[in-house]
């Protein structure tokens, strides 16, 4: 990053932000700068990887660096939309229904093994998700802003799971995976503290309502008109292509130039490259093709990127 | 490697600009000439642009797991363009890529089996195309791709396993096969268990799908690949140990000699360890394979080109009405069966059957044969015959043979360009130039639904061989036609060497009207070279007949009786004729004046036999011994016609001065110069008297009549009013030829007594310096009057200048559209060898002469220049330079680091880097060229920057 990138207060703040959470989740620096596009976008984040990873301390970590409320949730098959969402109680003091929010009314949330309950429990955070608000008993309650949901889907056992089905993982603005730290990085998350420990001791950077500022900063970022013929010509080649059952819809085309401006944003800059489209392409698309394949699993997520990365090879990038 | 061969569209071609050549060469039609130009320039920039648009073209294979050696696959295959603009219409082995953006690649799939285990170099699959024009076909392969053939992997028996180098690891069970533990789920086969259906996974995705389970385990196995003699047989073995034991459900580790695939299970792991069995020993070194090739592509865009077929046969059609002799009636009348040809091909039928069009043509021809060749003359015949290829083409049922079709046109065309002469061919030669250059487009793959994206470089391409057409017939020498007895001058392809009823010029029957609209010629008629030639020419009057009596229409001359002299005898002239005397190789006709000067005079082929001078003829000088003589008006005639030409050396005195001297009885004679036609209406004697009123003498009312013909009177070629006499000419119409000006000078002079005589010849202009003659031509044929004046004939031309009286909008339009037909004759249709030496003899002259550069030349030369420079910008064109980093970019290709497509600047300048760490400041560049292009542009400091970084990146690679 050069100096001059750096010259805007706001892409300063945004790389210390990188830096803290980045010393806690040791190793996996594109995963934390997808995870701040993904806050910055107002989007959410997908995570599909096996447990043990640090998707909590990924939450943890982001939420105090920014004075947010962090909230989780195992997802079990036996999990009801109320326990996500919040109940209304009788109060027998004052004899009257007394709404208790679910965790949902956290600003981070990290939604665990999300494939793991039923499809009316995921369709409950899924609607929340995406109208950020919850409505109950004829009540409607806004959600905190800003609102991060990161929830995670474990693509090895799928026995006994209902995996979110494509049309609703269109809701995730991001899918990433994280995979295991390289032997180095995971050298030195042991002979550190336990990072667990550490994100105690973690500063705010930013407030809440800078977030939100910043979060309007990055929806005006310029893209230029390349850039978007380029965009769309990456969703005309998912729809031409003969593996595709699905292409990427016009939700998808937006949710890349979306998340383009927020990458390009946490870069430090006010106008879009054709670096930042490719950087979001593969976290942005995968998840969205509606593959004609009977793979399922790991399998699957590797062939739908390998798709996505397959047409960033082959189509011109503006230059 | 490039290469390239002439299709066999291009041979047709080719063996019809032979045709054209010859003809041309034998005739010396221009328009031959012209479409000959048209086939080289078509040739010329079909081979340079074909060959450019193959130009950075490159074919590499894709990622793609190998398929087994010699079975036929589908391998996907990327065509990058790397130049800086769109290639058109390649091909790879039947899969056409119509269009490839400059910087862009497309993935195509090819089907092939390859003959070798591991790495096969594919040295004849090539990248071809045709474009523009389908006359040739381009090769290119600079870059052979390499692709994998992975060995066959037979089934094998459990028994045959031991001993081909498997080892079984560690514990666990012994075979796969059914089991209980859950091994994946995969598409419903027929014959599954309906048990095992995974009803979830089926309704969420809409496709069955079975569950599949195994013995747990499945065991682990090792292949070794033993060294062996028969190293192929080995690697098969050791493939079917794979496969056996990953069918079975095992873990399969492969240790071949220098490598290791450790273990895995699972279909896509088998493909792992066939290819690295692939890759061993052999395999590994790219060998060269030869493929056996695919069908070439079919015309898939039939339905296009029948409709361009069926519309050039109508614009062919309608060019034959350019074909003077054709009567156009009958061929009118036959135009709307070639629009139910166009019909027919809408609605699809119901089209002339097959026999009934054959047994339809062979009466045809037979009339042809035996009827019409000898009633209407080969010309016509041959025209009648072309007409009818073109109706039966057209009507018939297409048969998929366009070529011949094609062909059928162009023979047509072919003709009409030998049997025409008319500015109207100019349009026709557009129009069909544009239907060949689409037929071709069509006829090599182009697309009518994709024209958008070729439409423009096909246009631009035909524009350029227009262009280079233009020089070409420029250039092209002429030769002296040869030869008449040949089948192109039996097609009479050469009409412009003989006389044709339907072009007016030098006649010997002068009637007001006659010709109706008059069609120039440009037949060269005479050749004068005035001997001494003249420091400054001006124009000339070439004196031919003479006549004297007029009876209201038309001019005669009647025999008339005289005394004359010759030497120092008297003579009567019988039949009017006063036979000249031989002196040495000289015919006298009377005694030298002192003031003759000599003309050189060629004469082409004329069915006269007049003898033509410059003024007054005294003598001829004519090798052959053939005698002449002259009449009482003053014109001279051999005894026999010259019907093949003739040359001779006349000796004339050019003031055209008194009536031939050696007449002893002129007063005999004047009366005849008075003569007036009976009836003549009344008011052209008084028009006479009125405009010879005031003069005093002969001569001012000679000029008095001819100045008010020549001030309120048109000319005209056209014959809009029909053949109007000459009261009508003089109150009616007002315009005419110059037959009616001549003629009302005469009559007018004579109602005030003035004795005239009209005369025909020729009224030049065109001084051909090189050849120091001038150049007649039949276009150039004029009449005009002779006055008797004090006793001297003084020519008087009553005829106005083109650009009098130009009231009306038609006469405006006549005056251009004879302006262009001049021209065209002039430079277009006589643009002969003498010409040609003439125009290039000229311009160079005229370039010693500098800065006093004429026009003509000026003109000539910035058309050549224009065409030049645009067939330079074609070649040359280049697409907006993309700013800084294109720069650098261009630096960079010159040791070897080429920017992919699909690279962005910023990506490829860290490659850069990793590849050459000087080229660090690349990766500043680029970021201020995103500032600059996507950004918000760059300040003068970050400029400087730019600039001082692209420095410093040029240095490096020096």
């Amino acid at each position: 990053m050069t100096p001059t990138q750096l010259a805007s207060q706001p892409g300063r703040r945004v790389h210390r932000l990188l830096e803290q959470v980045q010393q806690i989740f040791i190793g996996k620096e594109d995963v934390v700068r997808l995870t701040v596009v993904a806050l910055l976008a107002k989007g959410h984040l997908l995570i599909e990887d096996v447990p043990g990873i640090g998707k909590t301390l990924l939450g943890v970590a982001l939420a105090r660096s920014i004075q947010a409320t962090f909230h989780r949730i195992q997802f079990t098959s036996d999990l009801l939309p109320s326990d996500i969402l919040g109940v209304s109680v009788l109060n027998q003091s004052e004899r009257a229904f007394e709404f208790r929010p679910g965790p949902i009314f956290s600003h981070i949330l990290l939604a665990d093994e999300i494939n793991r309950s039923t499809p009316k429990t995921q369709s409950a955070l899924l609607e929340a998700m995406s109208e950020l608000q919850v409505t109950m008993d004829g009540t409607t309650r806004p959600l905190p802003d800003p609102f991060l949901v990161l929830a995670t889907q474990n693509p090895v056992e799928y026995h006994g799971t209902y995996p979110l089905p494509e049309a609703q993982l269109d809701r995730f603005l991001l899918r990433v995976r994280i995979g295991y730290p390289s032997p180095e990085d995971e050298k030195r998350i042991l002979q550190g503290m336990d990072p667990a420990e550490r994100v105690k001791e973690l500063e705010p950077i930013l407030s809440l309502s800078e977030i939100r500022s910043l979060q309007a900063e990055a929806g005006a970022v310029r893209v230029s008109d390349a850039l978007l013929d380029y965009a769309v010509a990456l969703a005309e080649a998912t729809r031409r292509l003969p593996s595709v059952k699905l292409g990427l819809s016009p939700r998808g085309s937006l949710a890349l130039v979306r998340a383009a401006r927020a990458h390009a944003f946490v870069d430090g800059r006010d106008y879009c490259v054709p670096d930042d489209f490719k950087a979001v392409a593969v976290p942005v698309m995968a998840h969205r093709l509606l593959l004609d394949t009977s793979l399922l699993g790991v399998a699957r997520i590797a062939e739908s990127e390998g798709v996505v990365e397959g047409l960033l090879k082959s189509l011109p990038a503006p230059g | 490697m490039k290469s390239f061969r002439p299709t066999r569209t291009g041979l047709g071609c080719a063996l019809a600009g032979l045709l054209t050549i010859l003809s041309a060469l034998s005739t010396g039609n221009n328009l031959l000439y012209i479409l000959y130009s048209q086939l080289v320039a078509l040739f010329l920039i079909s081979w340079y642009f074909g060959r450019r648009n193959l130009r950075d073209v490159r074919i590499s294979a894709l990622d793609a797991p190998g398929a087994t050696r010699g079975r036929t696959a589908s391998y996907p295959l990327r065509l990058v363009n790397h130049g800086d603009a769109a290639r058109f219409n390649l091909d790879v082995r039947g899969t056409a890529v119509p269009r490839l953006e400059a910087g862009s690649a497309r993935d195509v799939s090819v089907r092939l089996s390859l003959p070798h285990r591991g790495l096969n170099r594919l040295g004849d699959l090539a990248v071809e195309s045709e474009f523009p024009f389908a006359l040739w076909r381009h090769r290119e392969n600079a870059s052979a791709p390499v692709l994998l053939a992975v060995p066959e992997a037979p089934r094998a028996g459990l028994g045959e396993l031991e001993s081909l180098g498997e080892t079984r690891d560690g514990a666990g069970g012994t075979t796969g096969g059914p089991g209980d533990e859950f091994y994946g789920a995969r598409h419903y086969d027929s014959g599954d268990d309906p048990r095992k259906v995974n009803w979830k996974l089926t309704a969420r995705t809409g496709n069955v799908f079975v569950n599949e389970y195994r013995a747990p385990g499945g065991g682990r196995r090792t292949v070794r690949l033993a060294p062996s003699r028969d190293v192929e047989l080995a690697i098969t073995a050791a493939a079917a140990a794979c496969r056996a034991g990953i069918e079975d459900g095992a873990e399969v580790r492969l240790l071949t000699p220098g490598r290791e695939v450790p273990y895995g299970r699972g279909p896509g792991h088998l493909q792992k360890l066939l290819e690295a069995l692939a890759l061993v020993g052999e395999g590994a070194r790219p060998r060269e394979a030869r493929t056996a090739s695919e069908a070439p592509v079919s015309a898939e865009n039939d339905a296009a080109l029948r409709w361009v077929t069926r519309l050039g046969g109508i614009w062919v059609f309608a060019s034959l009405f350019l074909i003077e002799e054709l009567n156009g009636a009958p061929l009118f009348a036959l135009t709307p069966l070639l629009l139910a040809g166009l019909w027919l091909e809408r609605r699809g039928g119901p089209w002339l059957s097959k026999r009934a069009g054959d047994a339809f043509s062979t009466i045809v021809l037979a009339f042809g044969l035996f009827a019409d060749w000898r009633l209407a003359g080969v010309t016509v015949a041959t025209s009648h015959l072309v007409a009818y290829v073109l109706l039966n083409r057209s009507l018939t049922e297409p048969d998929g043979r366009h070529g011949l079709t094609f062909l059928a046109h162009f023979l047509a065309f072919f003709l009409v360009s030998g049997q025409t002469i008319s500015l109207g061919y100019f349009v026709f030669f557009l129009g069909y130039g544009a239907y060949a250059a689409t037929w071709l487009a069509f006829a090599h793959g182009a697309r009518w639904s994709d024209r958008e994206s070729w439409r423009r470089p096909v246009t631009r391409l035909w524009l350029a061989s227009l262009a280079a057409g233009v020089v070409i017939f420029l250039v092209t020498p002429r030769v002296e036609p040869r030869g008449q007895l040949n089948p192109a001058a039996a097609m009479g392809l050469d009409r412009l060497k003989t006389e044709a009823p339907s072009v007016a010029g030098f006649t010997e029957n002068v009637a007001l009207g006659y010709f109706g609209t008059v069609k120039r010629s440009t037949v060269k008629a005479l050749r004068v070279a005035p001997y001494p030639p003249p420091v400054s020419p001006m124009p000339i009057y070439v004196r031919g007949n003479a006549y004297e009596s007029f009876d209201g229409h038309s001019w005669t001359k009647a025999p008339a009786l005289f005394l004359y002299k010759n030497g120092d005898r008297v003579f009567r002239a019988a039949n009017g004729r006063a036979w000249g005397l031989r002196q040495g190789p000289l015919l006298r006709f009377g005694p030298p004046t002192g003031r003759e000067r000599a003309y050189d005079i060629t004469v082409f082929p004329l069915n006269t036999s007049v003898i033509f001078s410059v003024g007054s003829l005294r003598a001829v000088q004519e090798d052959s011994s053939v005698d002449a003589f002259m009449d009482h008006l003053d014109s001279g005639y051999f005894s026999v016609p010259y019907a093949t030409g003739v040359r001779y050396r006349a000796y004339a005195d050019p003031d055209a001065g008194a009536i031939w001297p050696s007449i002893i009885d002129t007063q005999t004679l004047h009366r005849r110069f008075l003569q007036l036609p009976a009836g003549l209406d009344r008011r052209v004697n008084a028009l006479a008297q009125k405009l010879a009123g005031k003069s005093a003498t002969d001569a001012d009312r000679v000029w008095a009549i001819r100045d008010h013909l020549r001030e309120h009177y048109g000319y005209s070629t056209f014959a809009r009013d029909g053949r109007a006499n000459l009261e009508e000419f003089l109150f009616k119409t007002k315009r005419g030829n110059c037959e009616y000006f001549a003629t009302a000078a005469a009559i007018l002079l004579r109602q005030v007594g003035v004795p005239t005589r009209l005369v025909t010849g020729f009224h030049v202009s065109e001084w051909n310096e090189y050849g120091r003659f001038y150049d007649v031509r039949q276009s150039q044929a004029h009449a005009w009057t002779e006055a008797l004046v004090n006793g001297r004939w003084i020519t008087v031309d009553a005829t106005p200048g083109d650009e009098s009286l130009l009231g009306t909008f038609g006469d405006w339009y006549n005056k251009y559209v004879d302006a262009l037909e001049a021209r065209w004759y002039s430079n277009v249709i006589g643009y002969d060898r003498f010409a040609q030496r003439n125009t290039f003899y000229h311009v160079r002259q005229d370039l010693l002469r500098i800065p006093s550069v004429d026009r003509k030349t000026l003109a000539l030369l910035a058309a050549a220049g224009g065409i030049l420079w645009f067939l330079w910008w074609l070649a040359h064109r280049k697409p907006r330079d993309r700013g800084l980093f294109a720069r650098a970019e261009r630096l960079c290709e010159r040791v070897g680091l080429a920017r992919a497509p699909h690279v962005t600047p910023l990506e490829f300048a860290r490659a850069a880097r990793a590849r050459t760490p000087a080229l660090a400041p690349l990766e500043d560049l680029a970021r201020l060229h995103y500032r600059d292009r996507f950004g918000p542009g760059l300040s003068a400091n970050e400029r400087a920057r730019a600039e001082s970084l692209l420095q410093d990146i040029g240095a490096v690679v020096k």
